[in-house]
């Protein structure tokens, strides 16, 4: 899945010498919160709602007019980051979402040359990942515990594929430790009994509902953290 | 007449394979121990008329329609599975479509009778097919007996429709077909998808242009039981029923969220499907004269719990209190067919079954649901800020 596939392609932008009032106008009829700032086709800035909050004093708020003249007469130029993390359409999602992640932005202005072709949101990649993991077809969703070896992946898509003839319709690895992965798969099928009871036959542990719920039990709140927050570490025998 | 039951013997020819867990003879042992019971007179026993090909397309699209009666032939043709037909959950057998099509038949002479007024509810358990879609058969589906229905009400008496599903799948097949119409409100209690087939059926499934309001989605935890289904049903139904002041209600009365069913998880008892059933019937009876067309659903724990549900679902229809004790020459019958103990009364007993270790997440979980869909779909259909 690449950046090009998920980016927003018709992009609001504003000129440098727009005047900051018109930009929060415009941002707010469109309902977003990042502006690209072109001159032509160039790519010069990025202006936010932030940039612009910050850029205003705050005891501006208490004499109104004064900031309504200072939104008017004062352009995005001077207010925009000029130093931009940007991406190519062909990066993979993944990779954007990292970049999204570590710099902790919003959004990254997507530019072929000096030229801006597009724009990828946190949304955007939010979407993405909610996407993998959902359905797009009605199907059973199945988890399988497996060995973290060559061939088990293999195996149980064998038995499901090719022995039960189901479609695997989604399909995602879950990070665990080392011996074992999870795979979470949907099956386009309303009976996964059948499959399910062939797995189990082989050894494998099927989370039907789930596997975590049984796993965990409940969430301790004095704990202060739960283990499904970050990568998990064990799964019931 | 107070309530029809729409039947022949034709509709328990609605069958797949040896092993397919939809199986019809579910249908014959209901009416068997609802007439052991002395629970139906013989007026009310009402046969169905044929579906035409133009009802058919009210709800389907013509290349789905001539997809299945080329499967009908029982052989796999190129291209058979675009139409979801030919796979395990719909395969392909000799007179699929008559078999199918009689059972829109049944459910179209359900809703002719209520909305002629010749009787005031009516009951079709072969009925309630909700996951066809318009051009796609799917999960034991090939048509969609009440979208059918809906649109035909529609059609011929301008019926606002209002759809009430509490099987334990979403009924995304009917909710699809009407999701951007606003003059058929479509309400599904049912196990998440996060965690069931068909994987639909979130709060934030709403509807599309006109239809923005009308579809509404009460996703369970998938360890449910009776007490929090009931007050989630409790804190929905009346007050989406005073919303949208429908004409007719269509309840589809699957009956797999019974904790012995084995496609789901839900632990819920056959008494809830009869509580539920009375309070629609009851709203029916304060806000559109008391019609309902009522449909079964899924229901795979054939001898313990089926004839069990839709029994009680047939008294509530008519208002009747059944008794509790079945009698023992139908238990011995089923005994034998089936080599298994069933229950001896319609009720679940209170302890029959113990309670899950997740029973207190659960309830918790769907009570914070029930807040999510009242805050996203009521203010819509009542107005904003009025009351809500």
């Amino acid at each position: 899945m690449l950046v090009r596939s998920r980016m927003a392609q018709r992009v609001i932008t504003v000129a440098p010498d727009t005047p900051i009032a018109d930009a929060l106008a415009l941002a707010r009829k469109h309902r977003i919160r990042h502006l690209p700032v072109v001159q032509g086709e160039r790519l010069v800035g990025l202006v936010t709602d932030r940039d612009i909050r910050l850029a205003v004093p705050p005891m501006w708020a208490d004499q109104h007019s004064e900031l309504q003249d200072a939104l008017r007469t004062r352009t995005v130029q001077e207010v925009m980051t000029r130093e931009l993390i940007t991406v190519h359409p062909d990066m993979p999602i993944e990779e954007a979402g990292k970049l999204l992640y570590a710099h902790r932005i919003g959004s990254l202005p997507v530019v072929t040359g000096d030229a801006l072709v597009g724009i990828l949101t946190e949304s955007d990649v939010l979407q993405a990942f909610v996407d993998l993991f959902g359905v797009n077809q009605a199907s059973s969703r199945i988890e399988v515990r497996m060995e973290n070896r060559p061939g088990e992946l293999a195996r149980v898509v064998r038995v499901i594929g090719i022995e039960h003839r189901v479609n695997i319709t989604g399909l995602v690895l879950a990070p665990t430790k080392e011996e074992y992965s999870i795979g979470i798969m949907h099956l386009q099928t309303v009976n996964p009994t059948p499959v399910i009871d062939a797995l189990r036959r082989l050894g494998y542990t099927i989370g039907w509902p789930s596997l975590e719920i049984e796993a965990y039990g409940p969430i301790d709140p004095a704990d202060g953290h739960s283990p499904s927050r970050g990568v998990v570490t064990s799964w019931p025998e | 007449m107070q309530t029809a039951f729409v039947w022949d013997d034709a509709l328990a020819s609605y069958r797949f394979t040896a092993t397919h867990p939809m199986n019809p003879r579910r249908l014959q042992l209901t009416l068997e121990l609802i007439r052991r019971l002395g629970l139906i007179e013989a007026d009310q026993v009402v046969a169905p008329r044929r579906a035409s090909d133009d009802e058919l397309l009210l709800a389907h699209a013509p290349e789905l329609v001539d997809a299945v009666r080329r499967a009908s032939a029982g052989e796999v043709f190129p291209g058979a599975a675009r139409f979801g037909l030919g796979t395990d959950d719909v395969p392909i057998v000799e007179g699929m479509h008559d078999a199918a099509a009689h059972i829109v038949g049944a459910t179209l002479t359900a809703a002719e009778l209520v909305m002629s007024g010749r009787a005031k509810r009516a009951f079709n358990i072969s009925g309630g097919l909700h996951h066809a879609r318009r051009a796609e058969s799917a999960g034991f589906c090939v048509y969609n007996d009440l979208a059918v229905a809906i649109r035909w009400m529609q059609k011929q008496h301008g019926a606002r429709v209002l759809y009430i599903d509490y099987d334990a799948h979403h009924g995304d097949g009917v909710q699809w077909i009407f999701y951007d119409d606003p003059d058929a409100l479509t309400l599904s209690f049912h196990e998440s998808g996060a965690f069931l087939f068909p994987g639909t059926g979130f709060v934030e499934e709403t509807g599309a242009g006109d239809g923005v309001g009308y579809s509404v989605n009460m996703p369970l935890d998938a360890h449910t039981e009776d007490d929090s289904f009931e007050a989630v049903f409790r804190a929905l139904v009346p007050d989406i029923v005073k919303a949208y002041e429908p004409d007719v209600i269509v309840l589809q009365c699957g009956c797999d969220a019974h904790v012995l069913d084995p496609l789901t998880h839900l632990r819920c008892t056959t008494g809830l499907f009869e509580r539920m059933t009375r309070l629609v019937c009851d709203v029916a009876d304060e806000h559109c004269e008391g019609r309902v067309v009522a449909t079964g659903g899924g229901g795979y724990a054939i001898y313990k719990v089926v004839p069990r549900a839709w029994t009680l679902v047939w008294a509530a229809l008519n208002g009747i209190d059944a008794p509790d004790v079945i009698p023992d020459d139908y238990l011995r019958m089923l005994r034998l067919e089936c080599g298994e103990l069933v229950p001896s009364t319609l009720r679940d007993a209170p302890d029959a079954f113990l309670p899950s270790d997740r029973r207190a997440a659960a309830t918790e979980t769907n009570t914070r649901t029930l807040g999510s869909v009242r805050r996203a779909v009521l203010p819509l259909l009542t107005g904003w800020g009025l009351g809500f």
